[in-house]
């Protein structure tokens, strides 16, 4: 059974009248929707918007080897045969998989020394895509979904948050949790067209535009004077956006894109999505998630990962450097993040399996202080010895980066839920 | 006490929605010569609900909403409890019935219950309760409608979800819960204490629970100790008479746990010998003692059924029953769950509900005064249809299913077999076939919230155009064959929102037609009915539940 | 050759070695056994010795050691760190070393009807070299550089004919060249693609790969490893070889389990016609004896551990193995080691 430091008692006490509600006499009722008020504002949002900021999500779905990327322990019973290359970061070195991003190391921040405890690929998915372990009362939103919420232009036709999940295992949807499903992504999965953005056979634009009008205004009639009628107004909101999305068809249409570009991300199907990530960010689209899976190899891990490790390599680096000409990396923040990491016992189907117990991950761009390397592990990378950093430290990280405070809160019912776990912090080594 | 009677067991072995509508069919009736004197009847049941509400909306200072009105009462109850919206046949004529209100309601009430779209709606809405996200397995599906028209008690269903026996092809099954879950005992013991005892105690996994004092590690693990000898999976499910659960308590000593129920009560257990030859159950210790406390298994089913039809339980959320989160409305789930506990009838519980004053209160609020907060039932609001309720009710309106009333031919064929209401069961499952394509595409009702690709998808995807087109018998096409504008609009309402129609949105919706004339080169006079009938069930007053 | 029973395959003896045992020869005179693999050392089994022990002998490479050989008293070694090495087995002496590819060393197979010796590497070529001087003979290239996904591939196996007039190389994607040491040239390609599995829907990524090469003395072309995987983060598929007549590229039979397992290691017995093939995977470690009569095996023995290379030793007869955790022996006796 495993201690979790991150969940004491006592921090729960602040929250604890809160949560049990009914307490509270007299408050002006909220707007209660199943319990949950509408999601309040995050301060400062606005100025985020004026700034622009952007974010990537990379997500290496089923836990990639941190010994055979980001931490190697050459030489040692659980470093494997992959021998390592020095850096761009002196004194920094990473496996020999990784040449391009090894001379791009400078622009990245590694966190070496993660210790998120669980290992079971859904609860660990959750963990760190969220930032907070499960709670029963309280689904809390991916972390995706907020940055595209906070940084998401207002009027913009484009989608907030686009998310690509191409392959089966594994796959998650980020979940809204306690916002408003209006902030759920734009899902790709089977295709990397959005379904359902044309217009139907038959009928005119004009056509469209004419009967979405008789609804709108049939809905916002009928919800005048009725309980529960703010719904509503979420309701029509959806259909608002429906239009803008269906303009922006073509930003997903890789075909625009010149050969040399799909060239050098190259045609592998992460190599492809990248380039779609490109594309998405350089039009405006705030939030863009780019999950490559699937890592989790348990048999036949080396050869695994040299097939999977120098794709991802090759890729990350020309998207790297394409944001970078284009002027977009200082506005958009980049993280690359598994769900745990690998065991460093070698199993004996020659693999490694599940571990969370110290592990790696990366950012670079938006708010990041590149060529830093923070937190450290022991020679054989069983236990973390330095900077030991937590799922809601990582999410601290995120919001911090990008210029969100991870301390402010939403208003959920009478809760406030701060956007990071609240003894969370951020990594203010790897912050510019 | 009420009572199903099956079809004089004669069995079908067709295959197709006829077989399957005839498998449960039975002639159910009232028959009140059964009743145990002790178990109170619904109507006195909703008048102390009743009573006790506005006990409650008194001392809170609550003034409720005024009733709602009769063509809305009458799509509110059908949906709750077949699914669907009425057909114009079925509400015009609610309309134009004139016994005395009260007594047309609890006529239709009656005939909807003992009808046999209820039992196949509410088999759906309790797989989704009790199957979380393994919902969906028509087997089983069909075992909790079968459970439903044969009137099984919830402690029944209860009791064979969780231990059987699971030898006849009825049963078989029900042993559905168990299978999915049996190689998982962190997902068992939390969804069966989720499901059946309202209680998430998750989070006292790692720990003490952090915020509900109810709720230790000990009642976790003891939890899971009914379950840790549970074996097997699909077909073989299983128990061993040994073995037991530990885990590290919060000082870091390991314990091992004691069979405890979540009210703390410890089962006594014989030495491993012993359990082995007297083939002691630890599952049926939990049938057992859940049984026997009662309490826990009584209140989380009436807190879902009510969550059901107002929206939101008596305790909220409905699985966080405990003792810091106490009912909404002081002492009325606890209550009513005694009552229910009398003969754990569903229906009767159902009939209790729907039956009060408070189901049937309306939705319009005047917002000049604060509206209450919805905890205190004062006013119904809206919600989202579910999307099996958006999709059936969507092929009701377009007219592309028929639940025409059986013919005279038919119905004599039913009165001789004894099988009545075989015509509309098969009518529902084949609607019920027509709309799974729709249903993963909805926004589903919990959170009432909306996403842009439930709009995208109605708006764009071809099957749903395709699905309000003018095919003969639509509604689309009916419309375009009638001449006079004006008509045009109040057939569409009545049909897409079951009531007659208001002047004034007969004025909007026919300028909107002669706008859409001229504004098209040829006017497509089909195009137009099409788009007329997209617009009005995508519109919230279709949408929602109101 | 001693008849034995399959059947009656037992685990006789383990020694145990740290690490992984993935390569090994056999000094049949001694009776010593020679294992190496991911500590860089090579380990040696004197198997008639009453009980047998793991000695750790020399530690001439830098990483895993792929692939051992005898040669007259002389162990050549194949390893990771690009080096093809020979060390007097009896003082333990290293006699020389040479980076032999550029990339990871996989195989090697001694060809002593031309006193050569030939090796695969991750530089996708196949090597001849001289047994005695080590001066490089010749390079073969033929296999393809990337999967068909545009991914990594490797070399996996080879195998060298007993008159020494061909050899067979097998890599990840399931081709094998066959290639004329004479004259150089490729004599044929043959695709057994089944060895590979790459799924684009699930997992993105690829696992399997032709692990295992023999040439049979009639000339015919053994390939081992593993038949279509449900799930390519592990070895979830079934054991499998296939016997080929390569100069028709037609398959001739195969033998196929559906234990999951890859089979690392082949070796054929021509006077029972007994095919035996050792690995390891989903299902657990696995060893398997085949007719050649019907797909599916005589008898499939339950080792503890993954068997990475074995040889038979027709004296006793018997099998040595190695893999993980270190060396196992087993007998067809049918009795178990007596433990003290």
């Amino acid at each position: 059974m495993r201690r979790h430091s991150t969940c004491q008692p006592a921090e729960h006490a602040l929250h604890r009248r809160t949560f049990l509600g009914g307490l509270f006499g007299g408050a002006a009722a909220t707007l209660t929707l199943g319990g949950v008020s509408l999601a309040g504002e995050v301060p400062a949002a606005s100025d985020l918007r004026r700034q622009q900021k952007r974010a990537l999500f990379i997500w290496l779905a089923g836990g990639a080897s941190q010994f055979e990327m980001w931490d190697p322990k050459p030489g040692r019973e659980t470093g494997g045969p992959f021998r390592t290359i020095p850096t761009a970061v002196s004194g920094y070195r990473v496996c020999e998989l990784m040449p391009h991003l090894a001379a791009r190391m400078n622009q990245l921040a590694v966190v070496r020394s993660l210790n998120t405890q669980i290992s079971e690929h859904g609860q660990a998915a959750d963990l760190m895509s969220t930032g907070w372990p499960k709670e029963p009362a309280l689904e809390h939103p991916e972390l995706g979904v907020v940055l595209a919420k906070e940084l998401a232009l207002e009027g913009s036709l484009l989608p907030d948050y686009v998310s690509l999940f191409a392959t089966t295992e594994g796959r998650r949807r980020p979940a809204t949790g306690f916002l408003s499903r209006r902030h759920s992504p734009l899902l790709l999965e089977e295709s990397l067209q959005p379904r359902n953005i044309d217009l139907p056979a038959g009928l005119t634009a004009e056509q469209h535009a004419g009967r979405e009008e008789l609804r709108a205004s049939l809905s916002s009639r009928f919800a005048e004077q009725r309980a529960g009628g703010e719904l509503v107004q979420g309701y029509n909101e959806a259909y608002a956006r429906v239009r803008g999305l269906m303009r922006s068809d073509e930003l997903f249409d890789l075909a625009r894109e010149p050969a040399a570009a799909k060239d050098r991300y190259g045609r592998t199907p992460f190599g492809q999505h990248c380039l779609l990530a490109r594309r998405l960010l350089e039009a405006g689209v705030p939030m863009v998630k780019v999950a490559r899976g699937f890592w989790d190899s348990h048999h036949d891990n080396f050869e695994s990962h040299r097939e999977l490790v120098p794709d991802f390599d090759r890729v990350l680096s020309v998207l790297l450097d394409d944001l970078h000409e284009r002027g977009l990396l200082d506005s958009t923040l980049v993280i690359v993040l598994s769900e745990f990491g690998r065991t460093p016992k070698i199993n004996e189907d020659v693999g490694r399996d599940h571990y969370a117990d110290a592990w790696s991950c990366a950012f670079a761009g938006c708010g990041i202080r590149g060529g830093t390397v923070y937190g450290q592990t022991d020679e054989e990378g069983v236990k973390v010895v330095e900077g030991e950093a937590t799922a809601g430290d990582v999410a601290a990280t995120i919001f911090r980066a990008v210029g969100i405070d991870p301390a402010r809160h939403y208003q959920v019912g009478p809760r406030p839920v701060p956007l990071a776990k609240e003894d969370a912090k951020p990594i203010k080594a790897i912050l510019a | 006490m009420r009572r199903q009677r099956v079809a004089g067991g004669i069995h079908y072995f067709w295959t197709g929605t006829i077989a399957a509508a005839l498998w449960w069919c039975g002639s159910p009736s009232w028959a009140s010569a059964d009743d145990p004197p002790a178990v109170a009847r619904p109507e006195s049941l909703a008048a102390e609900i009743d009573r006790r509400l506005e006990a409650h909306w008194q001392a809170q200072g609550i003034a409720p909403a005024a009733p709602a009105d009769d063509a809305t009462i009458y799509r509110r109850l059908m949906l709750d409890l077949t699914g669907r919206i009425p057909t114009r046949v079925e509400w015009e004529a609610w309309l134009a019935d004139k016994t005395p209100a009260d007594e047309r309601y609890r006529q239709a009430l009656r005939q909807i219950l003992d009808g046999p779209e209820f039992p196949l709606y509410w088999g759906a809405v309790l797989d989704e309760i009790v199957q979380g996200t393994a919902a969906g397995s028509p087997d089983f599906i069909d075992y909790l409608r079968r459970s439903l028209r044969e009137g099984k008690r919830w402690d029944a269903v209860f009791r064979e979800l969780l231990i059987g026996p699971w030898k006849t092809d009825e049963s078989k099954p029900a042993a559905r819960f168990l299978e999915v879950r049996a190689k998982d005992l962190d997902r068992l013991t939390t969804d069966t204490t989720r499901v059946f005892f309202g209680v998430d105690v998750s989070c006292a996994r790692c720990h003490d629970h952090p915020l509900v004092d109810d709720w230790k590690q000990d009642h976790y693990y003891g939890m899971a100790s009914f379950f840790n000898r549970t074996t097997g999976g699909k077909g073989n499910l299983g128990e061993k008479f040994e073995g037991d659960v530990t885990f590290k308590g919060a000082g870091g000593a390991q314990k091992t746990a004691a069979l405890m129920f979540l009210t703390g009560r410890v089962i006594d257990e014989p030495p491993p010998e012993e359990a082995q030859r007297s083939k002691f159950s630890r599952r049926e210790q939990l049938v057992a003692v859940a049984l026997a406390e009662q309490s826990l298994l009584s209140r989380s089913l009436v807190n879902r059924l009510w969550q059901q039809f107002f929206g939101r339980g008596l305790v909220h959320p409905v699985d966080q029953m405990h003792s810091g989160n106490p009912s909404s409305v002081p002492g009325l789930l606890e209550w009513l769950a005694g009552e229910f506990a009398a003969d754990y009838d569903v229906q009767r519980l159902v009939a209790a509900i729907v039956s009060t004053k408070a189901y049937r209160l309306n939705s319009r609020w005047d917002s000049g005064s604060p509206l209450p907060d919805e905890r205190h039932f004062a006013a119904m609001r809206l919600r989202l249809l579910s999307p099996r309720q958006y999709a059936l009710s969507l092929l009701v309106a377009s007219g592309r299913t028929d639940f025409a009333p059986v013919e005279a031919r038919q119905a004599r064929a039913e009165q001789l077999l004894g099988a009545k209401g075989v015509h509309r069961a098969a009518q529902y499952l084949a609607a019920e076939e027509l709309a799974a394509p729709l249903l993963a595409q909805l926004d589903p009702a919990q959170d009432g919230q909306s996403s842009v690709a439930e709009a995208l998808y109605l708006s764009n995807n071809s099957a749903v155009q395709a699905l309000l087109g003018r095919e003969p018998g639509t509604l689309a096409a009916r419309l375009a064959e009638t001449a006079d504008a004006r008509q045009i609009a109040e057939s569409a309402i009545g049909q897409v929102y079951c009531r007659p129609p208001a002047a004034d949105e007969v004025e909007r919706l026919t300028n909107w037609l002669k706008q859409q004339e001229q504004s098209s080169q040829p006017a497509d006079k089909h195009r137009i009915c099409e788009q007329l009938v997209w617009a009005l069930v995508t519109a919230a007053e279709f949408r929602f539940q109101h | 050759m001693t008849a034995f029973d399959p059947q009656r395959a037992t685990l006789q003896h383990k020694a145990e070695t740290p690490g992984i045992l993935f390569a090994s020869c056999y000094d049949a005179a001694s009776g010593n056994y020679y294992g190496a693999g991911t500590d860089g050392a090579v380990y040696r089994l004197a198997t008639r010795a009453e009980k047998p022990a793991a000695e750790k002998r020399w530690r001439h490479h830098d990483n895993y050691v792929s692939a051992l050989g005898w040669l007259d008293g002389t162990v050549v070694s194949t390893g990771y760190d690009r080096q093809l090495v020979w060390t007097r087995a009896e003082s333990g002496e290293k006699l020389r070393s040479s980076e032999a590819h550029d990339g990871w060393v996989r195989d090697l197979a001694l060809i002593p009807a031309r006193g050569q010796i030939a090796t695969v590497g991750d530089d996708l070529l196949v090597k001849l070299w001289d047994a005695g001087s080590g001066e490089p003979v010749k390079t073969f290239d033929g296999h393809a550089k990337q999967t068909p996904e545009g991914f990594a591939t490797a070399i996996y196996a080879l195998a060298a004919s007993a008159d020494g007039k061909l050899l067979a190389s097998g890599d990840r994607i399931g081709e094998v060249c066959i290639w004329e040491l004479d004259s150089g040239r490729l004599a044929a390609r043959l695709k057994a693609p089944e060895f590979y599995t790459f799924d684009p829907q699930k997992r993105s990524r690829s696992i399997g790969g032709i692990r295992a090469l023999l040439f049979l003395p009639d000339g015919r072309l053994a390939i081992g490893g593993l038949g279509p995987v449900s799930n390519v983060d592990g070895f979830v598929g079934p054991a499998r070889f296939e016997i080929w007549d390569w100069q028709n590229a037609k398959m001739l039979h195969r033998g196929q389990d559906k234990h999951h397992a890859i089979l690392d290691h082949l070796e054929y017995l021509p006077e029972l016609s007994l095919m035996i093939g050792g690995g390891g995977g989903d299902a657990g470690p696995f060893l398997g004896f085949w007719n050649l009569r019907s797909e599916a095996p005589l008898h499939k023995a339950k080792p503890k551990s993954h068997i990475h290379h074995f040889v038979f030793d027709a004296a006793s007869p018997r099998i040595l193995a190695a893999g993980h955790a270190g060396f196992q022996i087993w007998t067809f006796t049918g009795e178990e080691e007596k433990k003290p």
